[in-house]
């Protein structure tokens, strides 16, 4: 496509590659568009992310919000537009997108540990092998972000043996053992046991405390309120609403999210 | 639950052991009048009434075979004699065991090459590259396609008139190499795919290449699934290595089949098979331990 290389090539230079600074979005979404064969998944998302803002998204299933997470670290490829990180562009056929994901960590729904390594070696594998560190450091730092999260003594434990609220925060640990720079959480608590989902909040609650850069897509309404900076609403593919969570769940601006919000906040 | 279904065992019991002929009539007749009970009612039982119809078959052929032996003494003495010659038996020995453990070496050998050729093989067949893909494709389906005696003579014959001059053996290990690679390539392949696609994202998500991630995260978990089928695979390939004895590969079916040509014996052919179950029947054994293990921690 012609037409995308000469767009990105553009935006790239008002950008300035590798110019990024703390005052500059260190995410930014240019009219970014995702079909799935004919399902249009995503209609041309604008989105800018500033450094240390946690960003909550919500939806109804089917809106598109973890289709536009995974474009952010490229496991899902655009169709249309772009996604700057610090300032590269990663759908650019130049760009190393292996760079960019040390810099981009992901916490999945379904945990997905790597089942037949310990947790702390589910910690250490990428420092080591992408990072080339040696092993002592590389289990230095993976026993000290298990202590982090609270699992200090679960090092040594396969993660069949482990809860599934334990098994997501080994994999928080996990994607913070590569040093990012942003934090992508799709539905992390989306398929734990009611009573496991706090101790997953708590550790992304702290993690925010320290200024961690965040996009969360989560149906939890109160750590949205809690620990959100902004929150956003999407649906069909678009984002519909952006704004302070306080405001946007007090006083929504758009019909559709008055009708989301008065359907979810109705029960709570 | 029909009473005539537990008579049906007892009798079958029985006409295994003190009562032959009347037993295992009774057992047949009990086991009807049981089934048609059973089929009106409650279907209880069932096992009973085959377990029962079952030993009472095997009464009634047992007797009969008891009757033919006693008719007919001397046929039994050519039988034994023919499969069983203890002489011809013992003089074999020797030369199967020779012969043996070549068959061995070359289906260790080849197994070495095959895991290492279908790997690979399986790697394009899932590569991102169509090309790759295809070639693959293309490979695995022209080799399953083809007999395997044809493979060894089309390599081995083949090749020497290109000026390839294999030995026998080396002939045997590229020939079974490139058959066996394609279906344990399948094998592999099936393995692979069996992962979440969540693993790779994740592997990925932390900046691994593809290549990292296969390495580190999905193969050490693909194969681990694949060792029984694969193992089965290998015992398939430890029989099929008499194949190789069409080109002259002196392993031990050749071995057997020479000294039957001078005894005029079926004995060495049986001592042959001896010498298989004697590898086979274990390793048959062990594969499905291990299946019930990796069942178990799954």
């Amino acid at each position: 496509m012609p037409e995308q290389t000469e767009n990105s090539a553009q935006a790239a230079g008002e950008k300035g590659v590798g110019g990024w600074s703390p005052d500059t979005p260190i995410v930014s979404i240019v009219n970014l568009h995702k079909k799935f064969g004919d399902v249009e998944a995503l209609k041309g998302i604008d989105l800018d992310v500033m450094p240390k803002q946690v960003v909550v998204v919500v939806g109804p299933s089917g809106s598109g919000k973890s289709t536009m997470l995974r474009c952010i670290n490229g496991l899902e490829n655009a169709t249309r537009g772009n996604v700057f990180i610090e300032g590269t562009d990663i759908t650019h056929k130049a760009t190393d997108i292996n760079k960019v994901r040390e810099k981009v960590g992901m916490v999945f729904q379904s945990f997905n540990l790597f089942p037949h390594l310990t947790a702390l070696k589910n910690v250490t594998l990428a420092p080591l092998k992408v990072k080339g560190i040696d092993q002592d450091e590389a289990s230095g730092k993976g026993r000290a972000l298990l202590e982090k999260v609270g699992l200090s003594d679960k090092a040594d434990a396969y993660p069949a043996h482990l809860s599934g609220g334990q098994q997501q925060r080994v994999s928080i640990a996990r994607a913070l053992a590569m040093d990012p720079d942003i934090m992508l959480f799709d539905e992390v608590t989306s398929a734990l046991d009611p009573e496991l989902v706090s101790e997953v909040l708590d550790t992304m609650k702290d993690l925010a405390r320290e200024g961690m850069t965040m996009v969360v897509v989560t149906h939890e309404m109160g750590f949205a309120k809690e620990v959100g900076s902004r929150l956003i609403f999407m649906d069909e593919g678009v984002v519909v609403e952006d704004g302070d969570p306080e405001q946007v769940f007090t006083d929504p601006q758009h019909p559709r999210t008055q009708e989301f919000f008065s359907k979810i906040l109705s029960h709570i | 639950m029909s009473p005539w279904a537990k008579a049906s065992l007892i009798m079958g019991i029985l006409g295994l052991t003190v009562m032959p002929l009347i037993g295992g009539i009774l057992a047949i007749v009990f086991a009807r009048k049981a089934r048609k009970q059973i089929l009106t009612t409650d279907f209880e039982g069932m096992g009973l009434v085959t377990a029962g119809r079952t030993l009472g078959i095997i009464s009634l052929v047992l007797v009969a075979l008891g009757v033919y032996v006693v008719l007919n003494k001397e046929g039994l003495k050519d039988f034994i004699h023919e499969f069983f010659d203890w002489g011809t038996l013992k003089f074999s020995f020797p030369r199967l065991a020779r012969g043996f453990l070549v068959t061995l070496e070359l289906a260790f050998v080849s197994e070495i090459f095959i895991l290492i050729f279908g790997l690979l093989i399986a790697l394009l067949r899932i590569s991102r590259v169509k090309f790759f893909r295809f070639v693959a494709a293309v490979y695995i389906d022209v080799v399953r396609g083809l007999p395997l005696i044809l493979q060894i003579f089309i390599i081995y014959f083949g090749l020497s008139y290109l000026g390839f001059n294999f030995s026998r053996f080396v002939a045997g290990v590229v020939a079974l190499t490139v058959c066996y690679a394609a279906y344990e390539a399948e094998i592999f392949r099936a393995g692979i795919e069996s992962i979440h696609k969540g693993q790779m994202e994740a592997a990925r998500s932390l900046g691994m290449t593809y290549l990292q991630s296969m390495r580190f995260v999905i193969l050490p978990q693909a194969v681990r699934r694949v060792i029984p089928p694969l193992s089965n695979e290998f015992i398939m390939l430890t029989k099929d290595t008499a194949l190789v004895a069409f080109i002259g590969l002196s392993e031990i079916f050749l071995a057997g089949k020479e000294i039957m040509g001078k005894k005029f014996l079926v004995a060495p052919l049986v001592g042959v098979g001896f010498f298989f179950l004697l590898v086979t029947i274990p390793a048959m054994r062990l594969v499905q331990y291990m299946e019930k293990r990796l069942a178990r921690t799954d």
